[in-house]
C-alpha cells in the first residue's frame, strides 16, 4: 500500500510540477541559508582548533605568557620537573609575505632537540611531486641555516612556491626589515586534520628568536606530563617556577581552542539565528501549498475515504507528500548551502579575524552534526507546518468531500483566535526581553525576537481584513480584487505572514545596522581626534601584534609640527577566566586631546580630570562591553594578573566603546610600563600644531619613518574608512541572509497566487463570460497582489521596527554589550514599500498572465 | 442591438467543426453543424453526454474557437473577432447562465446581478437602478442584499438569470439550467425563461438533457454525435 502511495504521490507531483517545483525551492533556500552558515562556523572552530592541536603537539600541558614573551631560562626549570616527561620551547611570530600583499605566515619556532616526543608533524623534504628523497643531512640544515623555514603543502600549491631542494626565495617582512627565507621543507601532520591554516610554517627556534628580534624569549612551553601525575599538584608546581612572570598561564592546550568558542560563538550564533529566519518563511509557503494540495484534492480524499482510508491514513498521505518534498529541498538546499558556504568562507574568517582574532579558513568542513541539524531542522519544519492542513484533510466527512460545489475550503475569519495568539506571543516577546536583560542566558533574548516575529505574523488575518475593508477600491477591479482578498483570507494571511516576516527580518537588520554605524560614526569621531598615525604595516593584515621600533619616537618629536603624540599598546589578556584586551595610552594626553564619551564615571566626574588624576596611578577605566560582561561599574577594583602578580586596579569609570566585543581595560601607558614591564608600543597618534595639515606632516615624517622599516602613516580618515570596511565586511554575511528571506517571501506571493488562480479557475471563467476582459482579469490579480504586498509591508515594516529595538537594546546589548542609539533610515524605510510593491507586481505578473490566458469555456464547466 | 438587418437571425453555424486531441486519434465534438435561430426564439439543445452541445453552446458564446466554420451572433462574425472584441461581444451582446449558477460567492446577490454592467463601465446608478428592476421581475428583490449562499438553488439560478439580462442582451445562452435542481424549481426558473424572452424579445438557447425541461422551448434541435439529428419547431409547454 506505501508503495501505492508513494506512486500516487509521485505522478501528483508530475501534474503539478511548477508548484512542486517552487515548494522544493522554497524549502531549498531556507535550508541553503542555514547550512551555509553552519558550515562556514564549523569550518573556523575547527580551522582554529587544527591549529592549536598541531602547534600544541601531544603537550597536555602548555606554560603561556600572558601576551607578552618570557625568559627562556625558566624552560631548563619547567623540563627539570620530576613528574615532566618531555617539555619543549616555542617561538610565535606572524609575519608578512613582502612579496605577496595580505599574505602572511604564522611563524612557530620549535626545537628538533626536544620536541619529537610532542611533534604531531612530520618534515618532508619537499611536495610530493617534486620527488624527492628525504636526506637526513639536509633536514639538519633545518636547524642550522637561519633562512630554512618548513611550509604547508597547500600554501607551497596555492602561490606556487618552489619547495624542497631547489626552493625558491620567499621574502619576509620583519621589524628589521624583508629578510629572505627558503621553503626548504614541506610539513604533513601525522594524522588528519581537517581544517589545519595553510599559513602555518615552522622554523628552528633559534633561528626564529634571530630572525625576529626575540633573542632568549618564548612565547610557550609545551609540556608533557607523566600518565597518572597529579596536573594540579604540576601545575601549581610549575606556577611557583622563580623566573615564570606571575601572570604567565598554566594551562590544557585544549582551553584555548573553548576560549576560542566562547569568544566567537555570539557572532555565530547571532549568523546562525538569522539564518533560521528564512527557514521560519518557508514553513509558511509548506503550510500554504499543503493546504492548497487539500483544497484541490477534496474530491480525491473522499473518494479514498469512501474506498476505506481511515483518517490517520488520509493525514499521513498528506504529511508524506509534504516531506518527500521536504527531502527534496532537503537535498538542493544542502547542495546550494555548500556552495553558498565557500562564498561566505572568505567573508566570515575575514570578519572574525577583525572582529575576534586572526584566523584563516581555507577549507569547507561538513560535519555530519550539522547535516542532521539541517536535516532535522527541515524535516521538522516540513512536518510543523504540513500537519494542521493534512489534518484538516483527515477530517474531511467523505460525503461533504465527494458532494460538488467545495472545491473552495471554508475561509474561517476566525480572526479572533489570531489576535489573541498575537497578544499571548508579544507579551512572551516583551516578557523574554525583559527576561534576558535580568542576568539570564543570552540566548533567551532570541526567543523575543522569534516571539516578536510570530507576534505580528498572527496579527496579519486582523490587519488584512481592516485593509480590505479601509483601502479605497477604485472601479470594479479593485472591488472585485478586494472582496476576493478577504474571500482568500485562510490563503493570503499566510502569504502576508510570511512576505512580514522577511520584511521584518530585512528591516529590522537594516535598522539595527544602521543605527549601529550612526553610533560607530559619532563614536569615532569623538576618539579619533589625531591627525596621523604610524603602524607598522603588518598590522593592517594581522591586527595590532607588531610593535614600533623605538627610534620612531625620538624622530616624531623632532618634526616641526608635531603638536603632541599618544602612544598606544594592547596586550591580550585575560580577567575572570576570559579574554580581554588591555590597552594602553597616555592618560594625560587622552584628557587633553581625545574626548572619550563617559557612561559612568566615579562620583559623576568629568572624564576628562577622571584620566588626568588617573595618569601614573593604578586607576583604570573600562569600556562599556567590559562593565556589562563582568558586571564591573565605576567605584569597583579590578585585579588583573601581571607579570609582578596580580594588581588590584581602580576603576574610575565606564566609557563607550566599540573596536571590539572582548572587552578593554584601558590604563595610562606609565601604568601599564610599570607593571607590565613592556616598553613596546603597537602605534603612535599623532596631533599637529595649527595650520599644519595631516598630509603635510605626513611629508615631513615619511622619509625618517621609511629608512626604519615598513610602516604605515595614515591619516583619521583612513582609520575611519578602515573601520567603517571592516563594519561594512561583518555586515555583509546579513545583506545575503536578507535577500535570500525576501527571495522566498516574493516566492511565496508568486505561489500563493497560483494556487489562488487555480481555485479560483471557475470564478474568472464565470467573470471572463460575465464580459470581464483579460485586462481586467489581471488588474484583479495584479490589485490582489498589491493588496497583499501593502499588508505585508505595513505588518513587516512594525514588526520590523520591534525587531531593531530587541536588536539593538535586548540581543546586542545581551551578546556584547554595546548600546546603540536609534537612528532611523528613512529614506531606506520610505523606499521599501515601493520596492515591495514592484517586486510583489513583478511576482504577480505570470499569475496575471495565467488568469487572463483562462480557457473560459473549461473554467466554467463542471467542476 | 444587433448590428445588422432585422432579417438577419440572431444566431448563424456555418459548418460548424470542433475537434479535440491529436488530428488523428481526437474526436470530432462538432461534425459539420449549421444552424439558424431567429430573434426572439427560444431554442432547446438536447442530445445525450457528449454529443456536442455544451460544445456548441460554448462556440455561440465565443468561450472556445472552431476548429473550421462560421458563425455570426447578433450580426458578428464570432469567427473574426479578437479577443478584445470577444468580451465586447459578450459584455453587450450575450447573457449566460450555467448548470452551477457560478454566482460569486464573494458578492452579494445585488452585486452579482450588477457585475455585468460594471464590468462594461455602466454607472452606478444606472447599474442599481436596473438591478432592482431585474430582481423585482426574477421575484428576488427582498433577497439583495444577502449572500449567495444563503439562497435556495432555484432563487439562485433565478440571480443568474437576472445577471444574464443585466445589460439587455439580445441573446442568452444557458447550459443545463435545471441540471441541479428540482421538479418545482425547475419549472419557476423555465417559466422565468419563457416570460422574460418574451418581454425582453431575446433570443435563448438552451442546452438540457431533459425532454421536460426542452419542452418549454418554441424549437427543439437534437444531437448526437457531433451533428444535428432532428430539428423541430414545437408548442411551448406552460411550464
Amino acid at each position: 500500500m506505501l508503495r501505492l502511495f508513494f506512486k500516487h504521490s509521485l505522478r501528483y507531483f508530475a501534474r503539478h510540477k511548477t508548484l512542486t517545483a517552487l515548494n522544493v525551492l522554497g524549502i531549498a533556500l531556507g535550508v541553503t541559508v542555514f547550512i551555509a552558515i553552519r558550515i562556514v562556523n564549523y569550518s573556523a572552530l575547527e580551522s582554529f582548533k587544527a591549529s592549536v592541536d598541531i602547534v600544541a603537539g601531544k603537550a597536555n600541558l602548555q606554560v603561556v605568557g600572558d601576551g607578552l614573551r618570557f625568559d627562556e631560562r625558566v624552560f631548563r626549570d619547567v623540563r627539570a620537573h620530576p613528574e615532566v616527561v618531555a617539555a619543549t620551547p616555542v617561538v610565535e611570530e606572524i609575519a608578512a609575505l613582502a612579496d605577496y600583499p595580505g599574505e602572511y605566515l604564522q611563524i612557530v619556532g620549535v626545537d628538533a632537540f626536544t620536541n619529537d616526543p610532542l611533534r604531531t608533524y612530520q618534515l618532508n623534504p619537499g611536495r610530493p611531486d617534486e620527488g624527492e628523497e628525504f636526506d637526513t643531512e639536509e633536514a639538519f640544515s633545518f636547524s642550522t641555516d637561519p633562512a630554512i623555514i618548513a611550509i604547508s603543502e597547500d600554501l607551497a600549491e596555492r602561490l606556487g612556491l618552489v619547495t624542497g631542494e631547489n626552493a625558491g626565495v620567499l621574502r619576509v617582512q620583519t621589524r628589521d626589515g624583508v629578510r629572505e627565507f627558503r621553503p626548504r621543507f614541506v610539513y604533513q601532520p601525522n594524522e588528519d586534520m581537517p581544517g589545519l591554516d595553510e599559513q602555518l610554517a615552522f622554523m628552528d627556534i633559534a633561528n626564529a628568536q634571530v630572525n625576529f628580534g626575540h633573542t632568549g624569549r618564548l612565547n610557550r612551553i609545551d609540556v608533557l606530563v607523566r600518565e597518572g601525575a597529579d596536573v594540579d599538584a604540576v601545575i601549581a608546581d610549575l606556577r611557583a617556577l622563580p623566573g615564570l612572570p606571575e601572570n604567565a598561564l598554566v594551562q590544557p592546550p585544549d582551553r584555548r581552542g573553548s576560549q576560542i568558542e566562547l569568544m566567537i560563538g555570539a557572532f555565530q550564533l547571532n549568523l546562525t539565528a538569522l539564518s533560521l529566519v528564512a527557514l521560519l518563511v518557508g514553513m509558511f509557503l509548506i503550510y500554504n501549498t499543503v493546504s492548497a494540495a487539500v483544497v484541490r484534492r477534496r474530491g480525491e480524499i473522499g473518494l479514498l475515504r469512501a474506498l476505506g482510508l481511515s483518517r490517520g491514513q488520509v493525514q499521513s498521505l498528506f504529511m508524506g507528500e509534504a516531506l518527500l518534498q521536504g527531502l527534496a529541498g532537503l537535498a538542493l538546499g544542502l547542495g546550494l548551502g555548500v556552495a553558498l558556504a565557500g562564498q561566505l568562507l572568505s567573508t566570515v574568517s575575514e570578519s572574525i579575524t577583525s572582529l575576534y582574532i586572526r584566523l584563516s579558513i581555507q577549507e569547507l568542513l561538513i560535519s555530519p552534526s550539522s547535516l542532521l541539524a539541517a536535516a532535522g531542522l527541515t524535516l521538522g519544519a516540513v512536518f510543523l507546518a504540513a500537519w494542521f492542513p493534512s489534518r484538516e484533510a483527515a477530517r474531511i466527512p467523505p460525503v461533504e468531500a465527494l458532494s460538488l460545489g467545495h472545491l473552495r475550503d471554508k475561509a474561517r475569519h476566525t480572526t479572533g483566535r489570531w489576535l489573541a495568539l498575537a497578544i499571548l506571543f508579544l507579551a512572551f516577546c516583551v516578557g523574554f526581553a525583559w527576561i534576558s536583560q535580568s542576568g539570564a542566558p543570552a540566548w533567551l533574548s532570541f526567543l523575543s525576537a522569534l516571539f516578536c516575529l510570530l507576534g505580528f505574523a498572527f496579527l496579519v488575518p486582523g490587519l488584512s481584513l481592516l485593509a480590505a475593508r479601509w483601502l479605497p477600491r477604485p472601479g470594479v477591479v479593485a472591488r472585485l480584487a478586494a472582496t476576493q482578498f478577504v474571500q482568500s483570507l485562510h490563503r493570503n494571511a499566510v502569504t502576508i505572514a510570511a512576505l512580514a516576516t522577511a520584511l521584518a527580518m530585512v528591516v529590522g537588520i537594516s535598522v539595527m545596522i544602521h543605527s549601529f554605524r550612526t553610533t560607530v560614526e559619532a563614536w569615532l569621531y569623538r576618539s579619533v581626534q589625531a591627525d596621523l598615525f604610524i603602524a607598522p604595516a603588518e598590522n593592517l593584515d594581522i591586527g595590532p601584534t607588531k610593535t614600533l621600533r623605538p627610534e620612531i619616537l625620538p624622530l616624531v618629536r623632532e618634526t616641526p609640527g608635531v603638536a603632541d603624540y599618544n602612544l598606544y599598546r594592547e596586550l591580550r589578556s585575560q580577567y575572570d577566566g576570559r579574554p580581554v584586551k588591555v590597552v594602553a595610552v597616555g592618560f594625560p594626553v587622552a584628557a587633553e586631546r581625545a574626548r572619550l564619551n563617559f557612561r559612568e564615571t566615579e562620583g559623576g566626574r568629568a572624564g576628562r580630570d577622571l584620566l588626568v588624576e588617573a595618569a601614573g596611578q593604578d586607576q583604570v577605566v573600562v569600556s562599556e562591553a567590559f562593565a556589562r560582561k563582568f558586571g564591573v561599574g565605576a567605584g569597583d577594583t579590578l585585579e588583573l594578573p601581571t607579570p609582578g602578580g596580580a594588581v588590584p586596579f581602580a576603576v574610575r569609570g565606564v566609557y563607550q566603546d566599540y573596536s571590539t566585543e572582548r572587552g578593554i581595560v584601558l590604563m595610562d601607558t606609565a601604568t601599564y610600563q610599570a607593571h607590565w614591564r613592556d616598553q613596546a608600543h603597537n602605534s603612535l597618534a599623532i596631533y599637529a600644531e595649527p595650520g599644519v595639515s595631516a598630509e603635510e606632516l605626513r611629508e615631513r615624517l615619511r622619509p625618517g619613518v621609511n629608512a626604519l622599516g615598513n610602516f604605515l602613516l595614515y591619516s583619521n580618515q583612513q582609520v575611519r574608512r578602515e573601520v567603517f570596511n571592516t563594519f561594512d565586511q561583518t555586515f555583509a554575511v546579513t545583506y545575503l541572509l536578507q535577500f535570500i528571506g525576501l527571495l522566498v517571501g516574493g516566492l511565496g506571493i508568486f505561489l500563493s497566487l497560483i494556487i489562488l488562480i487555480g481555485e479560483r479557475t471557475r470564478e474568472l471563467g464565470v467573470l471572463r463570460a460575465a464580459g470581464a476582459s483579460r485586462a481586467q482579469l489581471r488588474g484583479i490579480v495584479l490589485w490582489e497582489s498589491g493588496l497583499i504586498a501593502l499588508t505585508g509591508t505595513v505588518a513587516g515594516m512594525a514588526a520590523g521596527l520591534v525587531l531593531a529595538w530587541l536588536l539593538s537594546n535586548v540581543i546586542n546589548v545581551a551578546f556584547f554589550g554595546w548600546t546603540i542609539a536609534w537612528a532611523t533610515p528613512w529614506l531606506f524605510l520610505l523606499s521599501l514599500p515601493l520596492w515591495v510593491m514592484l517586486a510583489a507586481l513583478a511576482s504577480a505578473w505570470w499569475p496575471a498572465r495565467v488568469a487572463g490566458r483562462l480557457d473560459i469555456a473549461a473554467a466554467v464547466k463542471m467542476e | 442591438m444587433y448590428e445588422d438587418s432585422p432579417s438577419e437571425p440572431a444566431i448563424r453555424v456555418e459548418k460548424a467543426r470542433k475537434h479535440y486531441g491529436e488530428s488523428a486519434t481526437g474526436v470530432d465534438a462538432l461534425d459539420g453543424v449549421s444552424l439558424e435561430v431567429p430573434r426572439g426564439q427560444f431554442a432547446a439543445i438536447m442530445g445525450p453526454s457528449g454529443c456536442g452541445k455544451s460544445s456548441l453552446l460554448h462556440a455561440l458564446g465565443g468561450l472556445d474557437r472552431l476548429t473550421s466554420g462560421r458563425i455570426w451572433l447578433a450580426g458578428q462574425p464570432l469567427h473574426e473577432l479578437d479577443d478584445n472584441e470577444l468580451t465586447r461581444l459578450r459584455r453587450h451582446q450575450l447573457g449566460f447562465v450555467f448548470q452551477f449558477f457560478n454566482l460569486l460567492p464573494t458578492l452579494t446577490v445585488a452585486e452579482n446581478v450588477r457585475l455585468p454592467a460594471l464590468l462594461a463601465g455602466l454607472p452606478e446608478d444606472e447599474a442599481a437602478e436596473r438591478e432592482a428592476s431585474l430582481l423585482a421581475e426574477v421575484g428576488l428583490d427582498h433577497r439583495r442584499a444577502h449572500q449567495t449562499h444563503q439562497l435556495s438553488g432555484g432563487e439562485m439560478q433565478r440571480a443568474a438569470l437576472a445577471r444574464a439580462l443585466m445589460m439587455n442582451p439580445p441573446v442568452v445562452l444557458a447550459d443545463e439550467p435545471t441540471g441541479n435542481l428540482d421538479s418545482v424549481a425547475s419549472g419557476k426558473v423555465m417559466g422565468l425563461f419563457q416570460k422574460l424572452g418574451q418581454e425582453h424579445g431575446t433570443t435563448i438557447v438552451m442546452v438540457t438533457h431533459s425532454r421536460e425541461v426542452a419542452a418549454a422551448a418554441e424549437r427543439l434541435i437534437e444531437m448526437l454525435d457531433g451533428q444535428i439529428r432532428a430539428d423541430s419547431r414545437q408548442p411551448a409547454a406552460a411550464s
